[in-house]
């Protein structure tokens, strides 16, 4: 019986065709995501290379230490996961390398990078896509008349004179569909592994184990419509549109709601506090902006004013108050966008498509909260050279006495965590739920 | 005749559940979609208008200083949310809505709402355009997918031949009692939008009129192509593969292409990226002349050309303030280079948006997708155009700052002791600029709108040359 049901099966040319064009796009996106690793690793080696070369030109022309660490950038490099190629995420917009100099951080923390908007709209087409949005498709195109279009071309009772229990010929049906797009599925990461030189390690294999899942979920949704045992042009309508829903309407929606609930007006307040914090500072009484700083800073208050017209400390000062009174603004905006970040967690729960989303660029460290890290190891990193440098420009040493083959870019050593429980119960409840009730449908049909 | 047809293919259509359902739902969805969408329009509207009139407030009570701090106080410039915008989003989430204006620096426009959300705005937002793009053809679909087989089952196709009528008649009847129904959907909300439109705006341009029946009509154009497309491909198509081959299409057309066109645009014209390109200006500046650094060669040449005109030996001699003139000319020098840099970025933005609006003559999405966000305002160009506005009000303010040092701070006197008060700040008009005209609009999307004529020619063009090949059986 089995092999009949193969062959009966793939014998069908619209089950080749589909196959065939779902591995080509699949290669695709995996050589996508191969180029964008590629131009991210370029980037990568310029700044490094860039960075010696900067830091040696300005050491050679400028022996006034504060007026060097005006100009001088050091970088933070944020490398992308080789997973990151699978899902690409939010990668595309903002940047894996932060170049700062010790002068105030705010002003200089919110630039995306260059990008195209049409291009950032599409959105990649990178395996994460070819996951969610292209493998239901296929399981809607396999199994919507699974039942039904033995139904209507008739051979329903010739099954049923020859088998022995009809619930086990369409749990057979069903195995084989599935058995063949797992076996896409698994292909698709085989080319993977080596194209990309993906690691072996527990983030590919919770990527690969919510694959499954995601595609396990739409087997039972599908399979709950065919219980249903409808018209295959009812069942095709109806999952259609399920798909429509889940993919498309649902998350729209709740990006939506979100947005309208959770807005981040901070972001500009917080430029504007940082632009007074420092610019008002020069028209002020240096008094004032001296006793503030020494307040953030008492271990400098050995270091005083010289009664000159300008004073790098002074510069400094200033440039440190643009931070230090806009941190609330900055801190309140933070706070804000983890606030959403977790609502649409929350929400995500509920929608297999947006939580498989947001769980693959969690994986590949591509999401929101990995930059927000990002973000904050690079406050900190910005702080820790600031703090190396301010006795030097205070002391005003000699520039040449610095040991400037130190400052090379540092890299941030990041490992997504596997939270199995969050990746997994979601997904796994659904389909438990969904089969049960597929069950039930299909006792009750009395098959 | 062809009335009787129509009058038939409705009522079969209104009777059936299916559609009433999915029809009853698009309603509801298009209405939620324009009324949260102009709600959110207002709100931006409202925070903007708020944020830039107190932002120029701050510049107009500044105090007393010299006129450079005052460019380097620096003003912002806030985006414009056009009329239309609540209709369709287009690249607004992924495009900066503020950018801040000093001297000495282009900065960038920054805060985008895609920058500080998660992968979800990735799946899109609910707007009008998304429903009538994507949606209204899959209600097609679901209208078109059986039209003939059905027929062919019932035997009625063959009755009504029987009886004397042409199959072109048949054919017809089905496509305009289709398209009717679609715009028996679409024009209660398109005139509910038109009377949403902020009448009230001072920023309702007399243009606006035009370019929303622009917006529907080209619309109108886009579902036409559709349903002569679907019609045609079930007429034709075996019945058992008709529903798989249009929604196969659809997914093709809506879902696959547009990613697959950019990501294929973007290999084909790269990007640099944000660090090469502001590495690249540096560099220029660098090699060039810097406002705030005299001991470069070209300002050497500037100063040795000034003392030989006013026949002096010191800039301190100079009747007219050197670092004003220093400083401007650095000025002019960066943005020189700035441009430069700056337009090629564009060009190789409006090469890859132009491979995507070719594409437009291969899937109607696309051509309709572009126009769309053109005539709403939320397109790259609209975008180019604001920056621009922007970054001219940047260089008038920080030169009228540049000439006031220039020919009013005396030689010799400190920077500290020059200082100008309100009157200076008032002569600085608030940052305003005109968007965009309907008829540039349309004329610089002349691609999309041609791409569409195009697939309607061709698609009318096959019904009349193989309608009479329509099986009747």
């Amino acid at each position: 019986m089995y092999p009949l049901i193969v062959k009966q099966f793939i014998r069908s040319k619209t089950v080749v065709l589909a196959v065939v064009l779902v591995l080509i796009m699949g290669v695709i996106s995996l050589l996508i995501g191969k180029q964008f690793l590629t131009n991210q690793e370029t980037a990568i080696v310029e700044v490094t290379q860039h960075q010696q070369e900067h830091i040696e030109r300005n050491v050679r022309v400028i022996d006034e230490f504060g007026l060097l660490l005006y100009y001088l950038r050091f970088a933070l490099v944020d490398a992308p996961d080789p997973l990151a190629a699978l899902s690409i995420g939010q990668r595309d917009m903002n940047p894996s390398i932060q170049s700062v100099t010790i002068r105030n951080l705010e002003g200089q923390q919110y630039d995306t990078d260059l990008n195209n908007p049409t291009n950032l709209q599409s959105g990649n087409l990178d395996l994460g896509f070819v996951i969610i949005y292209l493998f239901p498709l296929l399981i809607i195109a396999f199994t919507y008349d699974l039942f039904s279009q033995e139904e209507e071309t008739g051979t329903w009772q010739l099954v049923a004179v020859q088998s022995t229990s009809l619930r086990r010929y369409l749990w057979y049906k069903l195995s084989v569909r599935a058995l063949l797009l797992y076996g896409v599925l698994l292909t698709l990461f085989a080319i993977a592994i080596p194209l990309l030189s993906l690691p072996i390690n527990k983030a590919l294999g919770a990527f690969i184990v919510l694959s499954l899942l995601y595609v396990a979920f739409w087997f039972a949704l599908s399979f709950w419509m065919v219980s249903l045992q409808r018209s295959s042009n009812f069942n095709a309508v109806a999952l259609l549109s399920l798909w429509v829903v889940l993919a498309i309407l649902l998350p729209a929606f709740t990006n939506n709601f979100l947005a309208n609930k959770y807005p981040v007006p901070e972001a500009l307040s917080t430029m504007v506090k940082q632009r007074d914090g420092y610019h008002e500072k020069w028209d002020m009484n240096k008094e004032m902006t001296m006793n503030k700083f020494y307040a953030h800073y008492p271990q400098y208050r050995k270091y005083t004013l010289s009664g000159d017209d300008f004073d790098w400390l002074w510069y400094y000062a200033m440039q440190q108050m643009g931070d230090d009174e806009s941190q609330q603004q900055s801190e309140a905006m933070r706070k804000k966008i983890r606030q959403r970040e977790r609502a649409s967690r929350g929400l995500a729960l509920a929608l297999p498509t947006l939580h498989t989303q947001l769980q693959f660029n969690d994986l590949a460290r591509t999401s929101l909260s990995n930059h927000l890290t990002f973000l904050d190891q690079t406050r900190a990193f910005h702080e820790r050279i600031r703090l190396y440098f301010y006795p030097k420009i205070f002391e005003n040493v000699s520039v040449k006495e610095e040991n400037w083959q130190q400052f090379r870019p540092e890299y941030l050593l990041e490992k997504p965590t596997v939270n199995w429980p969050t990746i997994v119960l979601p997904l796994l409840i659904t389909i438990v739920v969904i089969s049960i009730v597929s069950v039930v449908n299909l006792r009750k049909a009395k098959l | 005749m062809l009335k009787l047809l129509i009058k038939k293919e409705l009522l079969i259509a209104i009777r059936d559940i299916r559609l009433q359902v999915s029809a009853s739902i698009l309603m509801v969805l298009m209405l939620t979609a324009i009324l949260v969408g102009r709600q959110g329009q207002q709100r931006i509207r409202q925070e903007r208008a708020q944020v830039q009139a107190s932002m120029y407030r701050q510049w107009l009570n500044q105090g007393s200083k010299h006129p450079h701090s005052a460019a380097h106080f620096g003003q912002f410039a806030f985006k414009p949310k056009p009329a239309l915008s609540f209709l369709d989003a287009g690249l607004d989430d992924y495009l900066g809505t503020s950018v801040f204006l000093e001297a000495h620096k282009q900065n960038e426009v920054l805060f985008s709402a895609a920058q500080d959300s998660n992968g979800m705005t990735r799946f899109g937002e609910l707007t009008a355009a998304l429903i009538f793009q994507m949606l209204i053809p899959l209600l097609i679909i679901f209208l078109t997918f059986d039209i003939f087989s059905k027929e062919r089952e019932e035997g009625t196709l063959k009755l009504a031949y029987a009886q004397g009528l042409s199959i072109w008649k048949l054919f017809m009847g089905k496509v305009w009692a289709t398209y009717f129904m679609v715009l028996l959907l679409f024009i209660p909300m398109a005139i509910l939008a038109y009377l949403m439109l902020d009448w009230q705006s001072d920023s309702l341009a007399p243009g606006v009129t035009t370019q929303f029946f622009s917006f529907t009509a080209l619309y109108a154009l886009y579902f036409l192509v559709f349903v002569l497309l679907c019609v045609l491909i079930s007429a034709f198509a075996k019945s058992e593969f008709t529903l798989l081959t249009l929604l196969g299409l659809w997914i093709v057309a809506c879902i696959v292409l547009p990613k697959a066109t950019t990501n294929l645009a973007d290999k084909l014209y790269p990007t640099p990226s944000q660090f090469e390109f502001r590495q690249t200006i540096k560099e220029k500046v660098k090699n060039g002349i810097d406002g705030h650094n005299s001991s470069d060669v070209r300002l050497s040449a500037l100063k040795n050309g000034l003392l030989r005109q006013y026949k002096v030996a010191t800039v301190e001699e100079l009747p007219v303030n050197w670092d004003g003139i220093a400083m401007q000319t650095g000025e002019e020098y960066t943005d020189q280079v700035y441009d430069k840099e700056f337009s090629k970025i564009k060009h190789i933005f409006q090469q890859q948006n132009r491979l995507s609006e070719w594409t437009g003559f291969v899937d109607p999405y696309l051509a309709i997708r572009h126009l769309s966000m053109a005539l709403a305002g939320t397109d790259f160009e609209h975008h180019v155009a604001f920056a621009r506005a922007a970054e001219n009000y940047r260089r008038a303010f920080v030169k009228q700052m540049n000439k006031d040092m220039e020919l009013h701070q005396k030689p010799g006197m400190d920077y500290g002791d020059y200082k100008v008060g309100n009157a200076m700040w008032a002569s600085v008009a608030p940052f305003d600029y005109p968007l965009p005209t309907t008829a540039h609009i349309l004329a610089s999307q002349w691609h999309s709108i041609t791409a569409l004529v195009f697939w309607l020619l061709v698609l009318l063009g096959i019904s009349i040359r193989y309608a009479n090949k329509i099986s009747i059986l």
